[in-house]
């Protein structure tokens, strides 16, 4: 009798869902969870910046230029006397944003190409990969400088050349588990439902590729903050006076040999949001790994 | 084998051409004229319109293209710069060494404590050495490059005065530089290196070398370590073509002549002839980087040497 209910027991059991195993495993990992926290919180100090930051970002006190870390300005003064701590939380509405939005657009280009190129294969396999060949010849960097040249400088063209660099790996990472999610019986059956080759790819093909991706959007929005600080620092990204991480690096460039803290405190910053998204990264590629499923 | 690397090298040609379509198309939508800003402010409009016909920037768009490329192709011409007058290929390489030198001292220093880092992480999987390693390791990759060259130039060379600051006149010259850029591969490679490690380490192999009572520094050195060092010389070779063109903001920082720097200032003068020569050279170096490394496997991987041979003896046609 009891052998007789123990499957009906286990039948009737919930199944837990991918987001929620993922979510618990997520918080088991400490680490990642910290990781994520510090994220989160340089993420609301951008967003809450008017109300947190000590200071205006453009407010000056020729009185206190150049001035080292104080009680009243905890990270220092800038040249012509702004609050080092307050650019720095205003600071982040750019880079993050530049960071966060270069990333969405790469991945909704990337995206989409990687999933023709993996579903139809052949011809149009061949025609889009040969197209991400050439943009993957060029290093990243590179390719975003240039872009930047001719876009200009400015927050929107930043976001721009990053976003297009950063698109063939989304393109390649797409294809690459489209390849081996494509054959699977559960795309055989909706095809032969006859649904159409956008439903079959949306609802079916996409949600079962997107764990290696949700992984490659973390780690490329670290990858694009620092390039965004590189750009702004050789002067081709955000401009300043916006108090952006890189250019507030390059100006703090030309004081470093009497004013360090002009350079240490922009560094840090940009140093522990690349750290903070790393270790989330790390930490949802455990999570999401089916190896790791208990 | 040669049907390959003659396979690779016809790709090679296309990617190159598309590379050069690329950079072209966003050099011509370039903003500024590039003959106005060669005259002095008090040129006429005349003046300027003679140096545009004469610089052929009146031609249409695939005239041009096509032009450079032609002669790009068959003269080694990648044009004069706008800035020095100078033939651009003269100035890569003489240049182009002095890039090498800082990305192959940078790749060692990655390779040279990034393998270690590894390893040691790998064979403690779990315990406070793997945690500590793998400390180090995040911290290398999350370490803007330039950001730490700052710091290191402010310890080094304006505090304690013991390496110079910027310039490139001697080995010393090159310490503060390499180690700037290396940190960031110390940290992908030893990640890279752990995970190609646990991998390897669990093959049934490595537990028959076990079984058979081999002592454990032979089964680590012997058996496992060259088999998990296949995917990490892909990434040094990817990381060593990367540092050809990516170096740019560490060159910037420490005033180095080489590739970086000159394209640094070429955008920034806009000259395009110096960017487009640039961009094109790096890209050919990175490609004939990436066939040396994929062509390296093979003397590493007796298998994959042994798949060209089976599929030569069995007249296959399609390799890679």
């Amino acid at each position: 009798m009891a052998d007789q209910i123990k499957p009906k027991e286990k039948s009737g059991k919930k199944k837990e869902s991918m987001l929620r195993i993922t979510l618990r495993r997520l918080l088991k990992n400490k680490l990642a969870a910290a990781g994520f926290l510090v994220f989160l919180l340089f993420v609301l100090m951008a967003v809450f910046a008017p109300l947190i930051a000590p200071y205006d970002y453009t407010e000056q006190n020729l009185y206190q230029t150049l001035a080292g870390p104080s009680a009243e300005h905890l990270c220092g003064t800038d040249e012509v006397g702004r609050d080092i701590l307050s650019r720095l939380i205003y600071g982040g509405r750019y880079s993050l944003q530049i960071g966060v939005l270069s990333v969405v657009l790469a991945a909704g280009i990337g995206i989409p190409l990687g999933a023709i190129a993996g579903f139809y294969g052949k011809r149009m396999d061949d025609l889009l990969m040969r197209l991400m060949d050439v943009f993957q010849a060029i290093p990243n960097l590179m390719l975003a400088i240039a872009l930047s040249a001719t876009l200009g400088a400015g927050v929107g063209n930043c976001i721009l050349a990053l976003g297009i660099t950063s698109m063939p790996a989304f393109a390649r990472m797409t294809r690459a588990s489209i390849l081996n999610i494509r054959g699977m019986e559960y795309v055989e059956a909706a095809k032969s439902t006859n649904s159409n080759d956008f439903h079959t790819i949306v609802r079916h093909v996409l949600p079962n590729a997107m764990a290696p991706l949700l992984v490659q959007s973390t780690m490329n929005v670290a990858t694009a903050i620092l390039n965004a600080a590189a750009l702004s620092f050789i002067g081709l990204g955000v401009q300043p006076p916006l108090p952006e991480w890189g250019a507030m690096l390059s100006i703090g460039r030309t004081y470093i040999r009497d004013h360090w803290h002009m350079c240490v405190f922009p560094g840090l910053t940009i140093f522990l949001n690349v750290m903070a998204l790393n270790v989330f990264g790390d930490g949802l590629r455990d999570a999401l790994d089916p190896r790791m499923k208990s | 084998m040669i049907r390959y690397i003659l396979k690779r090298l016809f790709t090679m040609i296309f990617v190159l051409l598309g590379v050069t379509l690329l950079i072209f198309t966003i050099m011509w939508y370039c903003p500024g004229d590039p003959a106005r800003s060669l005259l002095s402010d008090d040129a006429t409009e005349e003046q300027i319109e003679e140096l545009r016909e004469e610089m052929g920037l009146n031609e249409p768009f695939f005239v041009q293209f096509f032009d450079y490329v032609v002669k790009a192709v068959v003269h080694h011409d990648l044009g004069e710069s706008y800035q020095t007058k100078i033939d651009v290929s003269t100035e890569i390489i003489q240049r182009f060494p002095n890039t090498v030198k800082v990305a192959t001292l940078a790749v060692f220093i990655a390779a040279l404590f990034g393998i270690p880092l590894g390893v040691i992480a790998a064979v403690n999987q779990s315990t406070w050495k793997d945690n500590t390693a793998m400390a180090v390791s995040l911290v290398g990759v999350s370490m803007p490059g330039f950001w730490f060259g700052l710091m290191l130039s402010l310890l080094f060379a304006l505090k304690l005065r013991w390496l110079p600051a910027s310039g490139f006149a001697g080995p010393k010259y090159l310490i503060l530089p390499c180690v700037a850029i290396g940190i960031g591969g110390v940290g992908m490679i030893s990640r890279q290196m752990r995970s190609s490690m646990l991998e390897v380490i669990r093959q049934d192999y490595v537990v028959t070398a076990r079984a058979k009572g081999q002592v454990e520094w032979k089964v680590i050195y012997v058996h496992a370590f060259r088999n998990s060092l296949i995917p990490v010389i892909t990434q040094i070779g990817s990381m060593f073509g990367h540092q050809l063109g990516g170096a740019m903001v560490a060159e910037t920082v420490f005033s180095i002549p080489g590739l970086g720097t000159y394209m640094v200032n070429a955008i920034k003068a806009r000259d395009y002839p110096a960017v487009r020569g640039s961009v094109l050279y790096v890209a050919l170096v990175f490609a004939l980087v990436m066939l040396a490394v994929d062509l390296l496997y093979a003397f590493i991987d007796p298998r994959i040497k042994a798949q060209y041979s089976n599929k030569k003896k069995r007249g296959g046609k399609k390799i890679g």
